[in-house]
Order: C-alpha cells, then sequence, then structure tokens
C-alpha cells in the first residue's frame, strides 16, 4: 500500500531524509487520498490512471497541502535546528513566529503559547539559537514550518537576557538603588525565613542561628523554590511571613541549582514582593557565584545560606565580650569616681575622708558581690600609690593617735603585704615624719 | 525595669550608667546606688544571653486577622557553644 501510493503521487525516492520514517504515518493521508478517488493503483485496474497523473484526476491544492503535511509530519524525527533568530513576534494570542536563518536559507517556526510561555524572555533579533521541533506545513499557505517546542540561546544567552531585561525595568524605577537598602536590626527577636522545607537551605540558617544567638526565634514560611508557579508561592510566603507582628528581619533562601532551578529569583513579581518586603530582606540563593534578580533588590545579599544566617544574628561570644567590657567600664568608673572623691576629701577635712574610705569599703563589697565578674575594687589603688593602713589585731583600723600605745603591736597594711610593727613612740601632728622609722622587731 | 528589657536596652542603660559615673557632680550615694544598678544590668545581659532559647515555628496561616503557627522540628545540632568565654 505505502509503495503504491508512494509511486502514484510522490515519485519512489522522493523522500530521501525521512525513508527511515515512512511506514506508518504515510499510510494514511495519501491513502485516503486514493481512496477518495476510487482508485485500484499499482495497475490492478490497468487502465485508471493515478490521481494526479493526468489533468481529469488532478488533485485539489488542500488535498495535495494535507498530504505533502503528513509526508512532512511522518518522514522526520523532532530534531535541533541551530541558526539566527529573525523576524520574531509574540501575536496576542500568545504564539510566536520568527524564522531561523544561516547565510542562505530560513525555515519559518512558530512556538505556539503554552511552549511560548515557558522561555525566559524573548531572543534578540540576529541571536542565534538552537531549537528543538517537529517539523511541519502551514497548509493554509502550503508553507513548511518548524514547531518548536523548545528554544535555547548559545550558552545561557536567552537567560541573560531576560535578567538584564528585568533588571533594566527595575533599575529604571529606583528598585536597585544601595541607598534604598536598610540596615539589619543589630539583634533582631525572630527570623522569618522562606525557603523551601525540604531544602538544606533551611537546616543550613537555623543551624547557625541556633548556634550563634540560641534565644532567637525562628519562622518558617514555607514555598517551593523551584519549577512553575514557584514564583507565585514565593511571593505569597513572603507576604505571610511578614504579617507576624514580631519578625524584625527575613531571609529569601535556597540552595545550589541550575539557572532554571534558580530562575523564579529572577522573576519580576519575586523581586517586587522582595523590594516591598515591609522588614529589612537578606537573600542568598544558590552559591557564591549565582546573583540573581532578587539579590539586587534586597537589603544584603548573602552568598550562601549559611553566610545569611551569620549576617542575620550576632554570635553570643561576642555579646559575652560586650557585657565583660561594660561591667569592667563600670568598675572603672566608680574607681576613678573613688578617686576623685579621695582627692578631694584629702585637700578639705578628714571628716571627709573618713566617708571616702567607707565609700571604698563599700565599692570593694558590691564588687565583690560580682563573683569575679568586675576587677576588684578595693583601697588597693590608693595603697598603690604610698599608703599604708594600720591595723590592730582584729583587723580594726588605727585612726587616731589615741589608739596607739607605746609598745603595742600592730600590723601595716602595704599594697603587697602586712608589716608587723611596734609602737615605739607616738607625737602631735608631724607624727607622719616619724612613720618611717617603725620598725618590726 | 521590665523583665521584657531586651539585651540591647540593657546594654544602653548599662552605658548610660557609666558615662553618668563618669561626671563629676554625682554626690557618693547616687553614685553607688548607680553602681548598683549598673552591676544588675551586667548580670540581667548575662542571663539574657544564657538562659532563653528561641522557638523554630512554621507559619501554617497568615490571613488577614490572624497568624497561625506550629512548632516545626529542625535536626540542628543544639548548644554547642553554652561557654564560649
Amino acid at each position: 500500500m505505502s509503495e503504491v501510493s508512494q509511486g502514484s503521487l510522490f515519485g519512489a525516492g522522493g523522500l530521501a531524509p525521512g525513508d527511515a520514517e515512512l511506514p506508518g504515518a504515510i499510510e494514511d493521508h495519501p491513502a485516503e487520498v486514493l481512496a477518495e478517488g476510487e482508485l485500484e493503483p499499482n495497475g490492478r485496474g490497468g487502465d485508471v490512471v493515478a490521481p494526479g497523473r493526468s489533468a481529469e484526476t488532478a488533485l485539489p491544492v488542500s488535498e495535495v497541502n494535507a498530504a505533502v503535511r503528513g509526508v512532512l509530519e511522518a518522514s522526520f524525527a523532532p530534531l535541533w535546528v541551530v541558526g539566527e533568530v529573525t523576524n520574531w513576534r509574540r501575536v496576542s494570542s500568545g504564539h510566536c513566529y520568527f524564522s531561523l536563518r544561516d547565510e542562505s536559507a530560513q525555515i519559518s517556526c512558530v512556538i505556539w503559547r503554552s511552549d511560548a510561555d515557558r522561555l525566559p524572555t524573548d531572543p534578540e533579533e540576529g541571536m542565534e539559537v538552537c531549537a528543538y521541533g517537529s517539523l511541519s506545513l502551514y497548509e493554509t499557505r502550503g508553507q513548511y514550518q518548524l514547531v518548536v517546542q523548545k528554544l535555547e540561546a548559545k550558552g545561557e544567552g536567552l537567560w541573560r537576557l531576560a535578567f538584564e531585561r528585568t533588571r533594566r525595568r527595575l533599575e529604571a524605577e529606583g528598585l536597585t538603588d544601595p541607598a534604598r537598602r536598610r540596615r539589619l536590626p543589630t539583634l533582631p527577636r525572630r527570623v522569618g525565613i522562606v525557603t523551601s522545607k525540604e531544602g538544606a537551605a533551611l537546616h543550613d540558617v537555623v543551624s547557625v542561628i541556633r548556634r550563634r544567638a540560641p534565644w532567637t526565634h525562628i519562622l518558617l514560611s514555607a514555598c517551593r523554590v523551584q519549577g512553575e508557579g514557584a514564583a507565585r508561592e514565593i511571593c505569597a510566603a513572603l507576604d505571610a511571613v511578614c504579617r507576624h507582628p514580631e519578625v524584625d528581619v527575613v531571609v529569601l533562601t535556597r540552595g545550589g541549582g541550575s539557572v532554571e532551578d534558580l530562575w523564579c529569583f529572577n522573576e519580576e513579581i519575586v523581586a517586587r514582593a522582595v523590594a516591598e518586603c515591609p522588614v529589612p530582606i537578606v537573600t542568598a540563593i544558590g552559591h557564591e557565584v549565582d546573583v540573581t534578580i532578587v539579590d539586587l533588590v534586597a537589603d544584603l545579599r548573602a552568598p550562601t545560606p549559611s553566610v545569611a544566617g551569620e549576617l542575620i544574628v550576632p554570635d553570643a561570644a561576642d555579646l559575652r565580650v560586650a557585657v565583660r567590657r561594660g561591667s569592667s567600664a563600670l568598675a572603672a568608673a566608680l574607681r576613678s569616681r573613688a578617686r576623685r572623691a579621695e582627692e578631694r576629701a584629702s585637700r578639705a577635712s578628714e571628716h571627709l575622708s573618713d566617708r571616702v574610705v567607707r565609700f571604698v569599703e563599700r565599692c570593694g563589697v558590691w564588687l565583690d558581690g560580682l563573683g569575679g565578674r568586675l576587677e576588684t575594687l578595693s583601697p588597693l589603688s590608693t595603697l598603690e600609690r604610698g599608703y599604708a593602713v594600720p591595723l590592730d589585731a582584729e583587723g580594726h583600723v588605727l585612726r587616731r593617735l589615741g589608739m596607739f600605745e607605746p609598745g603595742d603591736a600592730f600590723r601595716l597594711r602595704v599594697v603587697d603585704g602586712e608589716v608587723a610593727a611596734r609602737v615605739d613612740a607616738t607625737d602631735g601632728i608631724e607624727a607622719g615624719a616619724r612613720e618611717g622609722r617603725e620598725r618590726s622587731s | 525595669m521590665s523583665e521584657e528589657l531586651d539585651f540591647e536596652a540593657t546594654m544602653a542603660e548599662l552605658e548610660r550608667i557609666v558615662a553618668a559615673l563618669d561626671r563629676e557632680e554625682l554626690d557618693l550615694d547616687e553614685a553607688l546606688r548607680l553602681f548598683e544598678d549598673g552591676v544588675s544590668h551586667v548580670r540581667r545581659a548575662n542571663r539574657l544571653l544564657e538562659d532563653v532559647r528561641g522557638r523554630i515555628e512554621e507559619l501554617i496561616e497568615a490571613s488577614s486577622e490572624e497568624v497561625r503557627t506550629v512548632e516545626l522540628a529542625v535536626d540542628v545540632p543544639d548548644e554547642e557553644n553554652a561557654n564560649a568565654d
């Protein structure tokens, strides 16, 4: 049957490229043509003429086109074609029409809407692309065409082009302006994370936050982070997490993947949702080399999910250092306050300097109460400068001449220890001059 | 002072106290009282770093009226740095 139709309509061997594909579909169309003509080819009728072989059996144009279309579609398996894009147009129905050409030839191409919608963007005039599709014939015009299902530019050309186009639009609106970037809170109470519940990114961010600042609350707003519909889910998840009144900062994150996997983070609706985020937002998409559109509008871009965790919360160890520093400053402030009072007192009256001694003693008690966190403040600083304190056996300070009896033993507290001493003699107001001569036995 | 006082506010208060102590005009009793305050802030700051443990939750619904969450288990190594001093 197939041999017959081939012979009658198109001549034997006329379909070189598709020979292998001939059996099957080829039987349908030409066979119908023959059936309509009620012919018995291959000489069984003897006196009948194959359709189209004479003016009497001329075939209508539509039948020829339908037959050629059948042959064309059946003869070629889907194939990749490389060439330059020319005359690209996307019509209101969403279908795209263009031609592929090289130096000497061109092919008409069409991409139906369902496939066209998956393109990151429209190619530019002259862009070299590879198109994958099936050959067919547009019967109305008798024009053969490639019905394209996939279109890829050299390298990542189409993705890059889409990226640049979106970037330019956002830039024109000022959304990528660094001046728009907000500072992150230094110590967030609750971190909102927008990512997939299953991904490694969630685990990475949570681990780092837990390690550095375990008191931080974490709120996951889960969404898909790749594939069709992911962009819309991301926008919804972002919107939802920002409704929580205590979220101070948001991180939008995803682990590494191919350009296609990460593509939703280059989509304009996601970029706009990020730009409109009411609280500061950090993005961490893919690996360090992957820069996406959302990174350009975020308040901060982290190279990886783990780094995002580090940028969002401080390290508890650093905060402990800050507390220690604060407590030292507190002790130092009190000490210098005490010293000022002491200096003023020694210039003024003995009555006041008693207050100073009490004050300094009280300071010491307070500082002891800190359990070693603060540097000990005691009269040591006074002793350091050469003052000595005489103490009796019970540790009472011997303040007045009347408390010393010649021959009494007492202790002299100096900065690095005590000296056993005995009263040699006492004297009136210039007693200070004799202190140096009092020696232990 | 409320228990809600967070770390940053606590540290800011501590700084304010240190600055006040550095001023000459305070009399000694006032200075000691401030110091006592400062000490309690140091204690509070340390407590905030050590005691509290954040919750990990998943947002399951955020309509305009309410926000609902559930506890979320994320398998992470817990508390490896409690004494990182």
